[in-house]
């Protein structure tokens, strides 16, 4: 909501600017736990490249606002995941990468957590297993609509959830 | 590779009076009682006629019904035979003599075995949980531990809204997590602290490949002490193997060693065949000895890039994954998934290859070789790259044989175990190839035999697609044999086939009762599948001996006395996957 009057001075708010700087300079934290920190590590990589969106993979959680969940996360690693989203400064985004991480995916056993959303809250799910760098490309974009929406002070819209209502046999 | 037989080892077999043969046809194995086993395994590794001196693997199976109840199976090569032999014996009281006096390999295996059997190794040095953690009461690969696991803790989801129908079926109750207390005490049991400091590298670290977590005692810059704490990645494939179909645990394979998924689909698709005895088509098997190679290209240059990126060298990972992109946008091609593609069936491959698949193949091999000369010519004199490898974690001969150490890592060490000479499968006897061997067995000679694997698989590569040029009209399924899902053009066109599809998708393969063990050559090393099979759609019990694990196994022994700079070369030289190391 900038505006731009005749003498080239641009009026905004301080809400605005940072806003715009949060949602181009998502730095997540360099974590990959399996399959996903592949593709993770394709979309930073050469042909995706991430830079282009101001997105830079930190080695420390200090340094950085995005959590992305790049593959299954089990028991045991859990709690080290919270310390490290502990760790991460305000405001901070989690982006959970894959089935595994969103559910549990095609590990439904005694070791996984089926879900990473009982541990930590999630921003963006990004559907896929493991999600093509395409997908995880699209997850950002839609955690940089969110932030967006926020700074708007409207909610995010989210896609409806349809009630699941009985079917009837069709006659013929 | 062929299997010992009472032949074999019948001059000492008067002196054990235990030892018994059972002649089975697909793998024939001896049964010792347990206090004889270790002057018989002793007798086989030193007698010069035997040999028995390589450590392949070691497991456990449950019988709940059968007194006593567990069962260890040993897998041993031996060098002059050039054969595999299989012990197997009863664990009294659930009790078994450690090995770990005879081969170091043993080790973890039998912590494995005690973390998932609770079976306790009498002479183990440090027996301790190897995957779960400390104060986890069960044991998950018994019979009697369901799959899902005990739902004892209250843990919701914080993003669920009550009220609002959950996005995916789920409970509140959840298997129990461990506190930051239980790991602590995780660590403080693997390593007692001697020198100046105990310091953790990982688990979340971006320079251990994933979730491995070290522990090193140090001495100013100097390990003295380390060890490894795995099952970071732990998801338990072995117990869903015993809950799925044959085909339906093909996904989990490749999600195991998810670089190179298409190896590993092809490692445990050839033992279920043998266990079924069913024959793939030739089609099917020249597309999956040219999709393992580029798949094995491909693992290789993932290796490369993080290898140079934890090294210091940016520009050899963006090289590299540009090629990688090319290899997976191939794959994609043919299997229609980038990663884990899950592209072989029984009998032989998902779908036929599509129209110019081979052409875009051939363009691929007349171009990589000029990438690879780049990657050489940046890497191979460098004078940081040849000062950070050269004479970094010597392996020796002997301890190849000790770890089980297979793979670049045992060729590197001037050791020719290749599985695809010693026991060709699909294609390997037909195509013709060198096996690269190192001299001195460091870091350095395990990336030059890397480098010239990468090069003879693109000479496989090459030798199969003029092949397959040839075979264009053949089948790329073998739909005749009763265990081989029909395609889906015959599962619309005739009802024979529907009813076989409906069958064998619902009750699975009833595969006959028997037991196997194949192994493939992975990237990584052997990567091996123990199938024992009672007659049902599903295996009673799937081990797999994974590569990287036994692989990994000699990084503490490696890294002592040496400064903690070279942990991140030694680690990346020995190239493990955690998906494969935990399963």
């Amino acid at each position: 909501m900038a505006i731009m009057n005749n003498n080239g001075i641009i009026l905004t708010t301080a809400e605005e600017v940072l806003s715009w700087g949060r949602r181009n300079s998502l730095w997540p934290v360099s974590i990959g736990l399996a399959c996903c920190a592949i593709e993770m590590m394709h979309t930073a990589a050469s042909r995706f490249d991430t830079d282009r969106l101001g997105i830079i993979f930190r080695g420390s959680p200090r340094q950085s606002d995005v959590l992305i969940v790049a593959g299954t996360v089990v028991n045991k690693v859990a709690p080290m995941l919270k310390l490290i989203y502990d760790q991460m400064p305000d405001p901070k985004w989690v982006i959970s990468m894959g089935g595994c991480a969103s559910a549990g995916g095609p590990f439904p056993t005694y070791s996984t957590l089926q879900g990473v959303d009982r541990i930590i809250p999630v921003d963006v799910y990004v559907p896929g297993c493991p999600p093509t760098p395409q997908a995880l490309l699209w997850g950002i974009l839609e955690l940089q609509k969110k932030i967006k929406a926020k700074r708007e002070g409207k909610e995010f819209k989210e896609i409806p959830i349809k009630k699941a209502e009985p079917s009837f046999p069709i006659n013929k | 590779m062929l299997w010992t037989k009472q032949d074999d080892i019948a001059f000492i077999g008067d002196n054990f009076e235990s030892l018994k043969f059972v002649d089975n046809e697909k793998l024939p194995y001896f049964e010792i009682n347990q206090n004889e086993l270790l002057p018989f395994l002793k007798e086989i590794k030193e007698n010069p006629n035997l040999q028995f001196k390589m450590f392949i693997d070691f497991t456990v199976a449950d019988y709940p019904l059968h007194k006593p109840r567990f069962q260890g199976v040993y897998f041993l090569y031996s060098l002059i035979l050039k054969k595999r032999i299989c012990i197997k014996t009863w664990a009294e009281n659930e009790r078994l003599p450690s090995l770990t006096g005879l081969w170091k390999g043993a080790k973890w295996a039998e912590r494995e075995a005690y973390d998932m059997f609770g079976i306790q190794f009498e002479g183990h040095e440090n027996l301790v949980r190897m995957f779960m953690w400390e104060s986890y009461q069960y044991y998950p690969l018994r019979k009697d531990f369901p799959i899902e696991g005990i739902k004892d803790t209250y843990l919701p989801s914080l993003n669920e809204k009550p009220g609002s129908m959950p996005s995916h079926d789920y409970e509140e109750y959840h298997t129990a997590i461990p506190t930051m207390e239980d790991l602590e005490e995780t660590e403080k049991k693997r390593i007692q602290k001697k020198a100046q400091i105990v310091l953790n590298w990982g688990p979340l670290h971006p320079g251990t490949h994933g979730t491995i977590w070290f522990l090193f005692d140090l001495e100013g810059e100097k390990v003295q002490n380390c060890d490894i704490i795995l099952g970071q990645l732990h998801r338990g494939v072995e117990k869903i193997a015993e809950n799925v179909t044959y085909t339906q645990f093909i996904p989990y394979t490749d999600r195991m060693d998810y670089i190179s998924a298409i190896c590993s689909n092809v490692a445990y698709v050839n033992a279920v065949e043998k266990l079924l005895n069913v024959e793939p088509t030739e089609k099917a098997k020249w597309i999956r000895t040219m999709l393992c190679e580029l798949q094995r290209i491909n693992s290789h240059l993932l290796w490369l890039g993080t290898y140079a990126l934890d090294l210091g060298a940016l520009t050899i990972f963006l090289y590299t994954f540009r090629e990688r992109e090319k290899i997976m946008d191939i794959i994609e091609g043919i299997a229609g998934i980038r990663l884990n593609s899950s592209y072989i069936r029984i009998g032989g491959v998902r779908l036929d290859l599509p129209e110019g698949a081979l052409d875009v193949i051939n363009h691929f091999i007349k171009d990589f070789p000029t990438k690879l000369e780049e990657y050489e010519t940046i890497l191979t004199k460098n004078r940081v790259w040849l000062k950070r490898n050269v004479g970094v974690g010597i392996i020796e001969e002997e301890d190849v044989y000790n770890y089980g150490l297979t793979g670049a890592v045992a060729r590197a060490s001037g050791v020719a175990y290749d599985i695809r000479m010693i026991q060709p499968t699909d294609k390997y006897d037909e195509v013709d190839f060198e096996i690269p061997l190192g001299t001195v067995g460091d870091s350095y000679d395990r990336y030059l035999v890397r480098m010239e694997e990468m090069r003879q698989s693109l000479n496989i590569v090459k030798q199969c697609v003029e092949k397959l040029e040839k075979l264009k009209d053949d089948k790329h399924i073998a739909t005749d044999n009763p265990y081989v899902l029909p395609t889906l053009d015959e599962t619309f066109i005739s009802i024979e086939s529907m009813v076989k599809d409906f069958n064998l998708r619902i009750y699975g393969e009833q595969a006959p009762e028997g037991e196997i063990y194949l192994s493939g050559e992975n990237p990584r090393g052997e990567l091996g599948f123990y199938i024992i099979s009672k007659g049902e759609g599903r295996p009673y019990r799937t081990r797999i001996r994974s590569g990287a694990f036994y692989n990994l196994q000699i990084f503490p022994e490696l890294i002592k006395g040496r400064t903690i700079a070279d942990a991140v070369v030694l680690l990346g030289s020995l190239d493990p996957v955690v998906g494969e190391t935990d399963r």
